[in-house]
């Protein structure tokens, strides 16, 4: 790599934007050549030095009270609106699904659900215990001890340096769990975001979420067979699933009746 | 969650999330440090940047129930925050916002002027004055979108989708407020003699 490639690239190497094969290529580069590597370290020290001048301002408190005694009317008319329409809304949802329903099971992947699940459960098995100590690439360790900083932007940024399409954000912290590490795995082609979560008694959820449509309806799917049961979720309007595998069925059965809301 | 769920779900607040003014509080307090120093940063005073944050907040709680609980929360109140400020500005000085910096800037660009850790300690504290007089300079939706790169570390997507605009108009136009800005620093360095004249090999 010449120095005026790397240096034309050092904005997104350092905003976090480039691919891994292209963030290694400026890693060496850097190594090797002094003049870039002093345009990258008096860079690394003016965002420094104006995020150091800029994080210190913050709301007042009385401020920020004032703001909540004084939020005025909340969303509850737009509630009733939807609430009138939401019958006929399902009705027509309805229809419409019992009229695909009946002509396929699932998309025009052609992938069936159990084995997007299969492999997500060795990926489960495989990583349930975290990523400690990191090991760095393509899994990175989200626990305190490797990141006191937090894991929530550590996950973040791990996901922004490694995939370009949308990244689920879970959170499973109203069930207890934690985030202890992701990583990336490709699956038919496609790069799957994988997040590992654990409880204080050592139970693991983990999640991908892959751009392979598998569950066909708007509703989850539960998968039972298998070494692990599984959850698939149809990612927002995307096309894109998300997979959960659990260590065992009470969890399944919990988070299900969580996301669908009973 | 990032699931589109029926509106009962919604209606309920998703996975029991109720949309009552204490949930929306607890959701909305972690974000209100960094919206306000985006506030300040883009309204120049503290005084305005009050105002601005409780605008945005206030419509946030209005349409708290289109928020996908879930989603990017910080996204979806950034974005509120900054139509809410680009509203205001534009209303106060009645004028378009500009399209796009590259249309205006002159061919043949100098090169990028790399600041080195000696030249940014030689500067010393002068460096925040010197930059906020380089940033000041861009155009509003430049400089946003710099402060969303730099000081809240969004990603380019974030940014895109906060501010509505393509990925590449994004990229297009942090390149250009960096470069803006470390060429005004260099001139200003050079200028008060802090600058230390090298050459690359």
């Amino acid at each position: 790599m010449k120095c005026h490639e790397a240096k034309r690239r050092l904005d997104l190497f350092m905003d976090g934007e480039l691919s891994v094969p292209d963030n290694m290529t400026i890693l060496e580069h850097l190594n090797i050549c002094k003049s870039c590597d002093a345009a990258f370290a008096g860079e690394k020290a003016l965002r420094d030095s104006l995020k150091a001048q800029s994080n210190a301002d913050k709301l007042p408190e009385e401020v920020a009270q004032r703001i909540f005694a004084n939020l005025g009317p909340g969303p509850t008319s737009t509630q009733r609106r939807i609430s009138r329409r939401s019958f006929w809304g399902r009705v027509a949802a309805a229809a419409v699904f019992l009229a695909v329903a009946g002509a396929a099971l699932f998309t025009s992947s052609g992938e069936l659900p159990s084995a997007f699940a299969a492999e997500a459960t060795t990926r489960h098995e495989a990583t349930r215990e975290g990523f400690h100590p990191r090991r760095g690439g393509l899994e990175e360790c989200l626990c305190a001890l490797c990141h006191p900083q937090g894991a929530d932007q550590a996950a973040d940024a791990f996901f922004r340096r490694h995939v370009s399409h949308d990244v689920c954000l879970h959170d499973l912290r109203p069930m207890g769990y934690e985030l202890v590490g992701v990583s990336v795995w490709e699956h038919r082609g496609q790069l799957v975001c994988w997040t590992v979560h654990r409880n204080a008694q050592g139970r693991t959820i983990s999640h991908g979420l892959a751009r392979t449509p598998v569950a066909l309806g708007g509703r989850p799917v539960r998968i039972s067979e298998g070494r692990r049961p599984a959850l698939l979720i149809p990612y927002k309007n995307t096309g894109s699933s998300c997979v959960f595998i659990f260590d065992e069925t009470s969890a399944a059965d919990r988070f299900a009746a969580m996301v669908m809301g009973k | 969650m990032a699931i589109g769920w029926n509106n009962r779900t919604l209606r309920r607040g998703y996975r029991g999330v109720p949309l009552t003014e204490p949930a929306f509080e607890a959701q909305v307090r972690p974000h209100l440090d960094s919206l306000y120093r985006t506030a300040v940063r883009l309204s120049g005073d503290r005084a305005g940047a009050d105002d601005i944050v409780q605008e945005a907040v206030i419509k946030a709680w209005r349409h708290y129930d289109r928020f996908e609980q879930g989603t990017n929360f910080r996204g979806w109140i950034f974005k509120i925050l900054m139509r809410t400020f680009l509203n205001e500005h534009r209303r106060k000085r009645r004028a378009p916002a500009v399209s796009d910096f590259a249309e205006v800037e002159p061919e043949g660009a100098p090169e990028t002027n790399w600041l080195s850790v000696d030249d940014l300690s030689r500067l010393g504290d002068r460096v925040g004055d010197a930059a906020k007089a380089a940033l000041d300079k861009l155009p509003d939706e430049h400089r946003m979108i710099f402060y969303l790169s730099t000081y809240e570390e969004l990603s380019y997507r974030e940014i895109a989708v906060i501010m509505e605009i393509p990925i590449g108009t994004v990229m297009s136009r942090l390149f250009r407020a960096r470069e803006a800005l470390r060429h005004d620093l260099s001139d200003y360095a050079r200028e008060g003699g802090w600058l230390k004249e090298r050459q690359d090999p």
